[in-house]
């Protein structure tokens, strides 16, 4: 693109008229921003988008990384943040950069037509340097959703680590989700608290909804049923799928001190089963005392 | 096909394993594998957020001279380092109270093992899994 470089250059040193043509044009179109901001402001925000890119295209930096230029990278992490703080949405950016292109294939057009071999080539830079941002919005617009996701999962996990007594001295807490640090301390409060006051003597811990069982998680299980039994309550794991047990074997995990059954079904006619032996030896050891 | 994913917070590492176990499936490996990958890949983020703070994990597509195709785990961080590796690597030893499974775990669970580690400037972990035709 040499031979342009200079007709180039004369069209973005012109950039207060680029940015006059734009901004026309995303009034025009009615451009979801302006729901959100003046004209006077999207104009000063797009200030510094526009100098980059007329930069990178000058200078024929077409495979840059956005991550690599720090102030285009910042005013894109404002667009983000304003996306998804105003509810638009991931495809938010691209009427307004689209828009740009349109302008900017207009200008080249003008600026080119002594040279118009040279225009393929100034079209395809011009494409390039413009699709960066755009996907760079979209994948930080992509990460902050998923932030806010797994926030608001957070805070359901935080509610929904619930005990429930299902029998006489039984109490169930089925995990779902995964199970981060703080998480495995709600966990062990919550299941602590409920034995105290249930006196419950028998719990059963299912994890059928836990994807991923590493040694952080393992430990925490272990801790767990350990200070359960320390306050008189007996745990049965269940719900362990088979390719995270398997896995559990090969990491080196020894959940041999833990009582573990396949299901939750399992587990808990394990208990009934236990509870009936403990009864009926409670039960001879009352009748052998009377005779 | 690379992830990279920068560690910070747990969250970051819950999404690493999570793009990991996409990554296999995407592969092709079984199911049994791409827990041993997501598990894997769940220690050495731990790891990095315990020892060092921060750090990244990536994750690409790669394939052998063999025409072999499998999934590369790079973890590295800028932390303290490792002072003994052979130690750090024996079942059970930890410096945090932890289970000390983490990396001799990982090192069972995947095809390679790599670790280098400088005392004072940093760690990093490259594993890799095979997907056996
Ligand atoms: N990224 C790291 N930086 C510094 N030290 C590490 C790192 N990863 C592991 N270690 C050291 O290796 C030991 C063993 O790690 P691991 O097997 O994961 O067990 P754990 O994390 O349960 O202690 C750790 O206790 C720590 O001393
Ligand atoms: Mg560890």
């Amino acid at each position: 693109m040499s031979a342009s470089l200079d007709e180039l250059k004369h069209l973005l040193d012109n950039q207060d008229e680029i940015m006059d043509a734009w901004m026309h044009r995303l009034e025009d179109e009615g451009n979801e921003w302006l729901e959100h901001m003046s004209i006077a402001q999207l104009r000063q925000k797009s200030q510094v988008f526009l100098q980059e890119i007329s930069e990178l295209i000058l200078t024929g930096n077409v495979d840059y990384k956005v991550e690599d230029r720090p102030v285009l990278e910042a005013q894109l992490k404002g667009f983000t943040t304003d996306a998804a703080h105003f509810g638009m949405g991931a495809t938010a950016f691209y009427p307004y950069v689209t828009s740009l292109k349109y302008i900017l294939i207009h200008k080249l057009i003008e600026q080119l037509s002594s040279a118009p071999d040279q225009l393929p080539a100034a079209f395809s830079d011009m494409y390039k340097v413009l699709t960066r941002p755009y996907e760079y919005f979209i994948s930080s617009y992509i990460a902050m959703r998923e932030r806010i996701i797994y926030s608001q999962s957070r805070a359901i996990a935080e509610l929904s680590t619930p005990v429930i007594q299902i029998w006489n001295d039984v109490v169930a807490m089925p995990l779902i989700g995964e199970i981060d640090t703080s998480r495995a301390k709600e966990i062990m409060e919550n299941l602590l608290n409920a034995i105290l006051e249930t006196k419950a003597t028998y719990v059963l811990l299912d994890i059928t909804g836990v994807p991923i069982v590493d040694t952080g998680v393992a430990e925490s299980l272990i801790k767990t049923v350990e200070a359960a039994r320390l306050l008189g309550a007996q745990c049965v794991l269940t719900g362990i799928r088979p390719e995270v047990a398997q896995t559990l074997v090969m990491l080196g995990v020894d959940l041999g001190s833990i009582v573990t059954k396949a299901d939750f079904r399992n587990g808990l006619a394990y208990i009934l089963e236990m509870m009936e032996t403990s009864s009926s030896r409670a039960f001879v050891s009352k009748t052998n005392q009377s005779s | 096909m690379v992830e990279n994913i920068q560690i910070f917070q747990e969250y970051d590492a819950i999404l690493a394993r999570q793009r990991g176990r996409e990554m296999a499936k995407q592969l092709g490996f079984s199911l049994v594998d791409q827990t041993r990958i997501a598990i894997s890949i769940s220690e050495l983020a731990r790891n990095i957020l315990i020892y060092a703070g921060e750090g990244e994990v990536e994750i690409r597509m790669i394939e052998s001279s063999g025409h072999k195709t499998g999934l590369e785990i790079r973890a590295s961080d800028k932390g303290p380092g490792i002072s003994d590796l052979e130690m750090a690597l024996t079942d059970g030893y930890t410096s945090s109270g932890g289970l000390g499974m983490g990396l001799p775990g990982t090192k069972r669970l995947m095809d390679d093992f790599e670790i280098r580690s400088d005392v004072g400037k940093g760690t990093s972990i490259t594993i890799r899994k095979w997907l056996s035709s």
